[in-house]
């Protein structure tokens, strides 16, 4: 009995090992390549170290901003108006969305709907706005952080919603009762359900930061390849696509390597510590 | 004091239908362009466009197809789920079986951490070690780099799948007493609906994971049927259809921005598929 049940054991203890060396070894090599690269100072001297924090935090930030919208208009749609039968109809429109491979939101968003953006949206925010240092860029082009960071909200949406509706949902129907009793409209009843869930709201929004700035596909159509401090018009250039684009000049440039893993390992990190807020904000909620 | 909150009420409404309403108008164009663009070929060519491989002569007019693409992709995508699927189900048992053990909680929480990793830095992770040791692009390691996604994702949610199951049913079990294995095979077995759901979304999510590819295959759109289809694996010539979405919708070339529609459409089909079986296997599961 013992015999077999330490049998047992082992064979169920085997895949746990290699899962956990595969993991190992994913945090070792990254860790191992940057660390020259951070040790010499050769990732602080470098120039597209800085643009393209910058350009990540800048599309990722936009993408939040557009989910917040989106996620809690559907579900103040969903949870207050909809009838239903209809709330089917538009919860399996907005899974469709989380099905789709990221890719196809970037041949999407620079061949059918980044060259509509351009004309109607970011030209007349040029000419309007173009005195902003924001705006201050011609949209010659089709790709940009603004259009990169409205798609990635596009992309996001349906992970905030889910985690925001959730939590709406399970507000105690009380609340209501009571409120529609004191004679309150539907604004006040949706704007204290908002800030009874607000930590459920910072959690969707987290996760979606989260999503946003690992993604690299659709960043590395839409967000057009130049490294620089950008308005929100202009070509930039984010830390997944750098990557991406330079890997293959990288063997034949001293350093590169290096200065390009310390970058991914930056990138990891801050999806590491925005998955760590998350928890703690459950984990405060729960209390 | 009534009209004040009437009109709040009023544009509270409109505000949320109008924001609403534009994103789902945005999912309908999205699926309205896939279905446009990805249909021109099959209408031109017929079934002929899922079999061939692209055309990429200039002066041709001919669309060629996709056929070169599906096969890498299913051959890269299954090479991956053939060994990513048991290691991360075995995982998950693990922890499922031993949650107070100190290494299942340290393994729990790496990969929770891998989980929510750019997928960026997995392609990378294989390039630096793999690819440049040997200098060759091959299909295998694109397969290796998605192991990354797919192992932690289906060993965290296989063990907080069977942590639903009433705790009555494996006291029963014990007390019955099964041995661990075959507790473990009847828990299993209560839960297969929505333990083979979770694996169908996990296939999904490799199937349409772009990001590590994009460093470990070669980016082209240039992919011919030839030998290399006996021994796909240790070659470098498949190219999986997303990596050619994106080599497609940066061409120059109408039509092989034409045939990275109809590499969607497939790309679009093949995901639905999977997550409407997953859909029927269980109706409470989540898609995220």
């Amino acid at each position: 009995m013992s015999v077999s049940k330490s049998i047992s054991d082992i064979f169920l203890a085997v895949p746990l090992l290699v899962s956990l060396g595969l993991v190992l070894y994913f945090l070792v090599v990254l860790v191992y390549y940057s660390v020259p690269s951070i040790v010499t100072g050769s990732l602080a001297k470098y120039s597209a170290t800085l643009p393209c924090i910058y350009g990540s935090l800048l599309i990722s930030i936009i993408a939040v901003i557009i989910a917040l919208a989106f996620s809690i208009a559907l579900t103040v749609l969903i949870n207050e108006y909809l009838p239903r039968s209809l709330e089917a109809v538009v919860s399996s429109l907005i899974d469709v969305l989380a099905a789709f491979p990221t890719v196809i939101f970037g041949i999407w968003g620079l061949r059918v709907f980044g060259p509509l953006f351009r004309d109607y949206v970011e030209w007349p925010l040029y000419k309007y706005l173009g005195f902003l240092p924001l705006f201050s860029y011609p949209p010659y082009q089709v790709p940009s952080a603004l259009l990169t960071g409205v798609i990635l909200g596009i992309m996001v949406t349906p992970f905030a919603t889910s985690v925001i509706r959730e939590a709406y949902r399970t507000v105690p129907s009380e609340l209501r009762e009571t409120m529609l009793s004191l004679g309150a409209g539907k604004w006040e009843i949706v704007k204290v359900h908002l800030l009874h869930i607000r930590e459920a709201i910072i959690g969707g929004l987290t996760l979606s930061f989260g999503k946003a700035i690992g993604e690299t596909a659709a960043v590395a159509m839409l967000i057009g390849g130049t490294v620089w401090f950008c308005p929100l018009t202009a070509p930039c250039e984010a830390i997944p696509s750098l990557i991406v684009r330079q890997l293959g000049i990288a063997f034949i440039t001293p350093g590169l390597l290096s200065n390009l893993t310390a970058l991914a390992l930056i990138l990891f990190i801050i999806g590491a510590v925005a998955l760590l807020g998350i928890r703690l904000i459950i984990r405060r909620a729960h209390r | 004091m009534v009209r004040k909150y009437r009109a709040r009420d009023l544009a509270l409404g409109i505000l949320v239908s109008v924001a609403s309403g534009l994103i789902l108008a945005l999912v309908l164009w999205m699926l309205g362009s896939i279905f446009y663009y990805g249909s021109i070929p099959i209408i031109r060519e017929g079934l002929k466009a899922l079999i061939a491989s692209p055309n990429t002569s200039p002066e041709s007019p001919q669309y060629g197809g996709v056929g070169p693409l599906i096969y890498s992709t299913l051959i890269i995508v299954g090479a991956c789920v053939l060994i990513g699927l048991p290691l991360g189900f075995l995982t998950g048992l693990y922890l499922y079986e031993y949650p107070t053990s100190r290494l299942s909680s340290i393994a729990r929480r790496l990969l929770e951490v891998l989980v929510e990793a750019p997928t960026v830095c997995y392609g990378l992770v294989i390039y630096l070690t793999f690819v440049l040791a040997i200098k060759e692009k091959l299909a295998l390691f694109a397969a290796l780099s998605l192991l990354f996604i797919i192992v932690p994702y289906v060993a965290i949610q296989t063990c907080d799948i069977l942590s639903t199951l009433p705790p009555e049913l494996k006291e029963t079990c014990i007390s019955l007493g099964l041995s661990r294995w075959k507790t473990l095979k009847v828990l299993s077995r209560a839960a297969w609906r929505a333990l083979v759901a979770n694996m169908m979304i996990s296939v999904a999510k490799v199937l349409g994971e772009t990001g590590p590819l994009l460093i470990v295959a070669h980016v082209t759109v240039d992919i011919a049927w030839g030998p290399w289809v006996y021994h796909p694996l240790t070659s470098i010539e498949p190219v999986p259809l997303t990596v050619f979405i994106y080599a497609a919708a940066l061409s120059a070339l109408h039509k092989i921005v034409i045939l990275g529609w109809l590499a969607c459409l497939v790309l679009t089909g093949m995901a639905f598929g999977l997550f409407i079986i997953a859909r029927v296997l269980t109706r409470t599961i989540e898609i995220l």
